[in-house]
């Protein structure tokens, strides 16, 4: 099928299928609406996208990366028309059915909202925008199912330093990243802060540290070691 | 109210030591001038200038040889930093030890006769930045260290339009003050005008210049921040009366009714 991306008129019919979905959960959405010229808009270049059976982040990100490597990547991520369709492509995806019924979540699951704080939680555009801006040491990000949004993203998509800083995604995933299992760690993101912890220390720290190191120019396991002796648990902890 | 104290030595370098400009490209790169004598840094101490604009685009980071031999690097291109408006940090670091530790910093340095419109040596208060938005006008955004006016470079002639043009600045500006200082006081949660360095304590004075009062944000408050709130609007109606936004508003609409 041809890449889309929705019109006004179709991220607002989009909105109110959301809103019907959520009040009766067994429905189906319209996709036979995909095509339709009066929601949607073909994308130039003509780029052609399939239906994989996505089951993690990564797998989205890399398949979708691959394909809309062709299209000016300013502003693609806040073309909210164009996630909104390919949301509408996998919605069977990043909203399962799970005992005939689906769990809809907040429209900025799946229509990019303009809001910085909201921006990071689109279940497709953002595991593109994690693999685009860290290739690398991204596990923590991508590893993990397509259709829940996760306290990791929440925690730390909103937050700069993930980005800029290249050696903060290799250190979190040295810290909190179980090899052997594919997933983060247990106890990363504490209701109340722990020592080392991922959602409160770890920010404070790396605040602290910036104010004194060039931290742009230190290696993933260079920060762990700078980052102090109450994070050293975590390189052995399961 | 938090203080900060400052153990590591480290100097903060003003503004007005630096002279950035661009150079015509394709593609646009850069060129800067700074004088660093009044510091006392080693004469082997690194420099780096990062560049950034608003959005989380990754920082591009610039080598600059030593205090005691400055060196621009060959590639200055601003290639990779999105938008127009550009904001610089620039770093002297000690690399003599097992990790780089920053020894004088100078943060959020604009272009001379930057986008923004503002002298080198002066911080922008909202840099404004020309961006990809789809059916928006504007927005702001607060992604980059300070907040930005992301305007949609899709519009004709639209960075002028929002430096210059009056309806746009009636219709658009009361609201950016609003959206700006309710993300400082009600979101963050801050009300400290006297951080010289953060970019919240900034719009706070900001701020009182246009309190009728010329009070400081109320620094405690109900759960609902509804003192906090009503600061704001004083501050938005002050701002609004001292450029007299809406004689402004009507003379632009009827002069352009009767032409």
């Amino acid at each position: 099928m041809r890449l889309r991306r929705l019109n006004e008129a179709g991220v607002m019919w989009f909105r109110a299928q959301l809103a019907a979905l959520r009040a009766n959960p067994g429905q189906n959405l319209e996709l036979e609406r995909l095509e339709d010229p009066e929601l949607t808009v073909p994308v130039e270049p003509i780029i052609q996208v399939e239906k994989p059976d996505f089951e993690t982040k990564r797998d989205a990100a890399v398949y979708l990366g691959s394909k809309l490597k062709p299209l000016d990547s300013a502003g693609l991520f806040d073309d909210a028309g164009l996630w909104a369709w390919l949301a509408l492509l996998y919605f069977d995806l990043v909203c399962r059915k799970r005992s005939g019924r689906r769990k809809v979540l907040a429209d900025p699951h799946y229509i990019v909202d303009p809001d910085f704080r909201r921006r990071y939680r689109h279940l497709l555009a953002t595991p593109v925008r994690v693999l685009w801006t860290i290739p690398k040491y991204n596990a923590l990000f991508l590893d993990a199912p397509l259709d829940t949004h996760g306290e990791m993203m929440e925690q730390l998509m909103s937050r700069l330093y993930v980005m800029r800083i290249p050696a903060v995604a290799e250190a979190a995933e040295l810290l909190y990243f179980d090899r052997e299992t594919g997933k983060r760690k247990r106890g990363v993101f504490p209701t109340t802060p722990q020592r080392g912890d991922l959602r409160s220390r770890f920010p404070i720290r790396l605040r602290q540290l910036g104010l004194t190191y060039d931290l742009a120019a230190v290696s993933g396991a260079q920060l762990v070691d700078l980052l102090g002796t109450e994070f050293q648990r975590w390189l052995t902890r399961s | 109210m938090i203080r900060r104290f400052n153990y590591t030595g480290r100097k903060t370098i003003p503004q007005k030591a630096f002279d950035l400009v661009v150079e015509p490209g394709p593609p646009r790169q850069f060129q800067a001038t700074f004088d660093l004598t009044a510091y006392e840094f080693p004469l082997d101490a690194a420099l780096y200038f990062e560049a950034y604009s608003s959005g989380a685009t990754p920082v591009v980071r610039f080598p600059w040889g030593t205090v005691g031999n400055p060196q621009p690097p060959v590639d200055r291109s601003l290639q990779g930093v999105q938008g127009d408006s550009v904001l610089f940090n620039f770093k002297a670091v000690d690399e003599t030890g097992d990790h780089g530790r920053i020894l004088g910093i100078c943060r959020q340095i604009t272009l001379r006769g930057g986008a923004e419109g503002e002298d080198a040596g002066r911080k922008s208060l909202l840099p404004v930045n020309a961006i990809p938005l789809g059916q928006q006008v504007w927005r702001v955004s607060f992604e980059n260290a300070q907040p930005w006016l992301e305007v949609n470079a899709d519009i004709p002639a639209i960075k002028e339009r929002a430096q210059r043009d009056p309806v746009f600045f009636a219709l658009v500006f009361p609201a950016v003050v609003r959206q700006i200082l309710a993300e400082v006081l009600v979101t963050r949660d801050f009300f400290d005008p006297s951080e010289a360095e953060k970019w919240e304590s900034r719009w706070l004075r900001w701020g009182i210049r246009f309190h009728p009062d010329a009070a400081e944000p109320p620094e405690m408050d109900n759960r609902e921040r509804s003192e906090r709130k009503l600061w704001i609007e004083h501050v938005v109606a002050g701002f609004c009366k001292h450029y007299k936004i809406a004689d402004g508003f009507v003379a632009e609409i009827t002069g352009k009714e009767t032409d």
